[in-house]
């Protein structure tokens, strides 16, 4: 479970985060960073709750039960078209940091398609095997991303960081913690993780884990202001590669190619889960259609809607722009308010049944 | 079926691979198809703009190995313009491969062109994604021409060789570098006031000339390397340097390490102070007569105290020539007082408040005597 959240979560925030940091809450940037892995915390906990209480089913299944029928399939298609949103973002930052790093001419529709050719493929084999590969990406990932970030920040200086807190920038933590969301959003894959008796410590683990993920971000952020410097990190766009050019490394020359290797399994995992959460989705809603025409429809699906916002001026802006909301619901709103009916439905049938056996 | 479903997988693989480790439509080029950039230098000269690339000729410089003599390692290729992109543009079309900059060791800027031009173009540089960002930022006073062919002619490499004589005396602690990033983080800064090592030509080689001081966004100074000790003492990590003091009869030569420095700002009534305490510590090395010296406890003392005195006075110097000769914080003061207090800082006009601020300089010298050699006298054993 950890991976499963750390990879959706970091897949292309790594990147982005200390540009989008430096720009609001400035060098104290890690109070916003911290506060918000908490309230997501919160979330994971929510979402664990619920998925420990209906073992062996996903959201889509209890819901059914929770809520009836028609809200769960409503809940259904709005989930549909919420991951699809994340993995249209999510394809067009792989294509960018490919076509900028790798394959600058080419095209970019034929790096689309084989890149859904292989989310498709993965996801076709189900998030069993799917969790199995993120356990191997994961923790190459991880490894290498904290080592390349202890070499930056030996090689940083110290005065790019400091002061860790200026009072002046204390009004705008409201702001950061806003910009924020779109880092963590993306937790609410856990609801097509069926859970079983095993996961009983899920809640715990997946505070832990979002606490983890937050002190990772500040890692990111920090590291990277501390090698470009404040302003150059505003200025940037990738900013976490831009410091990596620059950082002296032993044997590595180029510390941004090494990462980008196993940058882009983080990258490729977020984009896996999440093709592979509108599949099931699609798989629940049409249950008797075959799996492979399913994958195959989606990543269809995908390609079309890649390429018919590729002409969209600022894709990223607009998501993120566009994105507040659908994650406060889907993260927060959806998850408590199915809790507070599931518990209060198990609490009324335990009732009943008091009742029954008097 | 199944063995047709695994073929496609195969398939599928090995074409994915084809394009993610070659890529299409041109994305892999040979290393031979590219001009490789080891040094990129600017001029101004009048109204006209200079660029001298170094290029790395590959091909030559094998087939050299091959032959006896043969071409050069290095070529070097100029080009000018009215303006700096059309200058870049005129190099573009002399040159017979595409252009590779992420090999850039040392990009040289003459006095000339750094005056007015200095933002410009390393705003230019950061802005091109392939350009090498660890690159070195000099200035010169020579003309670029003269610097590229000398090297050239001695198959030595302009922005090789600058980096390598900047790195070695960094690691020996005579001296301090920024990469073009750091540059460019304090231009994007309120307030700039920056050192950038100025290099030149010394019998026929490139060697560190002194450092050019940086207000704003000009040139607005130059501190020669031999009156440099003290600002390097300041700003560097781990300096150190050799003195020549006279004592007595006999010309003592004293290497001096700083060991300890702290800066520490205060600030009351409106008024900034800096705190400077430094702890050097100092090694006999030789002096100009014979031995023995009959070096006592009282030789010991009186050395350290003029030494002590003699570090204090340069440092003292140091700050004061910032102050009132450029009247420009390059000693990174800005930097250490916005640590302290942010929020006043912020309000500030450094420019103003540096020409202000007062300061006191403690120095501590410990003189050691368990160096190589023993100075002291047979009664004091």
């Amino acid at each position: 479970m950890f991976f499963i959240i750390f990879m959706t979560l970091t897949s292309y925030t790594t990147i982005d985060i200390p540009e989008m940091m430096a720009q609001t809450a400035g060098r104290s940037s890690w109070i916003p960073i911290l506060f918000t892995s908490v309230l997501f915390g919160i979330s994971a906990v929510m979402i664990a709750k619920l998925n420990n209480m209906f073992l062996g089913k996903v959201f889509f299944d209890y819901s059914q039960e929770v809520i009836g029928k028609f809200f769960a399939y409503v809940i259904a298609v709005y989930f549909i078209g919420y991951f699809l949103m994340i993995g249209v973002y999510l394809q067009y930052k792989m294509i960018g940091v490919l076509a900028s790093n790798f394959l600058p001419k080419t095209p970019k529709y034929i790096l689309m398609f084989l890149g859904l050719v292989l989310f498709a493929c993965v996801s076709y084999k189900g998030i069993t095997s799917i969790a199995r590969i993120f356990e191997i990406y994961g923790i190459s990932f991880l490894v290498i991303t904290l080592t390349i970030c202890v070499f930056m920040i030996v090689d940083g200086d110290p005065y790019n960081i400091l002061p860790l807190f200026n009072p002046s920038d204390v009004k705008e933590y409201a702001n950061t913690m806003k910009d924020l969301i779109i880092p963590f959003g993306g937790l609410e894959v856990l609801l097509i993780i069926p859970f079983t008796d095993k996961n009983k410590k899920a809640p715990v683990k997946a505070f832990f884990s979002l606490l983890f993920i937050g002190f990772f971000y500040v890692l990111v952020v920090e590291s990277t202001i501390m090698n470009l410097g404040i302003n150059n990190t505003i200025l940037l766009n990738d900013s976490f590669i831009e410091a990596l050019k620059i950082t002296e490394a032993p044997v590595i020359e180029r510390l941004d190619i090494f990462y980008l290797t196993f940058g882009l399994t983080s990258l490729f995992s977020g984009m896996i889960i999440i093709f592979c959460a509108v599949v099931e989705y699609v798989c629940r809603i049409f249950s008797k259609v075959k799996r492979l025409f399913v994958v195959t429809a989606v990543g269809i699906l995908f390609f079309v809607v890649c390429l018919a916002t590729s002409s969209l001026k600022n894709i990223s802006k607009t998501y993120e722009s566009f994105m507040f909301y659908p994650i406060i619901i889907s993260c927060f709103l959806i998850p408590l308010v199915i809790l507070i009916l599931a518990k209060n439905k198990k609490r009324t049938q335990k009732h009943s049944r008091k009742r029954a056996e008097q | 079926m199944k063995k047709a479903r695994k073929a496609l997988c195969v398939l599928v693989v090995i074409l994915m691979l084809s394009v993610f480790l070659s890529g299409c439509a041109g994305d892999f080029k040979d290393i031979n198809e590219k001009s490789i950039f080891t040094a990129v230098a600017l001029d101004k000269k009048g109204d006209e703009f200079y660029f001298y690339v170094e290029i790395a000729n590959i091909e030559g410089s094998s087939n050299s190995e091959n032959k006896s003599g043969g071409s050069n390692k290095y070529i070097t290729v100029t080009s000018h313009g009215k303006t700096i992109t059309e200058a870049r543009e005129n190099m573009d079309r002399q040159l017979d491969n595409e252009v590779h900059l992420s090999a850039v060791r040392a990009l040289i800027l003459t006095e000339n062109f750094a005056k007015e031009h200095l933002v410009e173009y390393l705003n230019r540089l950061r802005a091109d994604e392939a350009y090498r960002k660890k690159t070195i930022t000099v200035i010169t006073q020579e003309d670029p021409e003269n610097l590229f062919q000398i090297c050239n002619q001695n198959n030595v490499s302009v922005g090789f060789y600058t980096e390598k004589v900047l790195k070695s005396l960094e690691e020996n602690g005579e001296t301090f570098t920024r990469t073009t990033t750091r540059l460019l983080e304090n231009l994007s800064a309120e307030y700039t006031g920056i050192l950038i090592s100025c290099i030149g030509l010394q019998d026929q080689n490139i060697s560190l000339k002194g450092y050019s001081v940086v207000n704003d966004s000009t040139i607005v100074g130059f501190i020669p390397v031999e009156e440099a000790k003290s600002v390097v003492f300041i700003k560097a990590d781990k300096p150190g340097f050799d003195y020549v003091l006279s004592y007595k009869t006999n010309q003592f030569t004293i290497e001096v390490i700083l060991k300890k420095k702290k800066i520490k700002p205060s600030y009351e009534n409106g008024e900034i102070n800096f705190d400077m305490a430094f702890d050097f510590e100092a090694k006999l090395m030789y002096g100009d007569e014979k031995t023995p010296y009959l070096f006592t406890q009282t030789d010991n003392a009186n050395l350290t105290r003029s030494l002590t005195e003699m570090l204090k006075t340069g440092l003292i110097d140091a700050v004061g020539q910032a102050q009132k000769t450029f009247q420009c914080d390059y000693l990174q003061f800005d930097d250490i007082f916005r640590i302290k207090y942010p929020s006043q800082f912020d309000e500030m006009d450094w420019q103003n408040e540096f020409e202000k601020v007062t300061y006191s300089v403690d120095v501590t010298v410990v003189l050691n005597k368990n160096g190589v050699m023993d100075y002291e006298t047979d009664e004091q054993k």
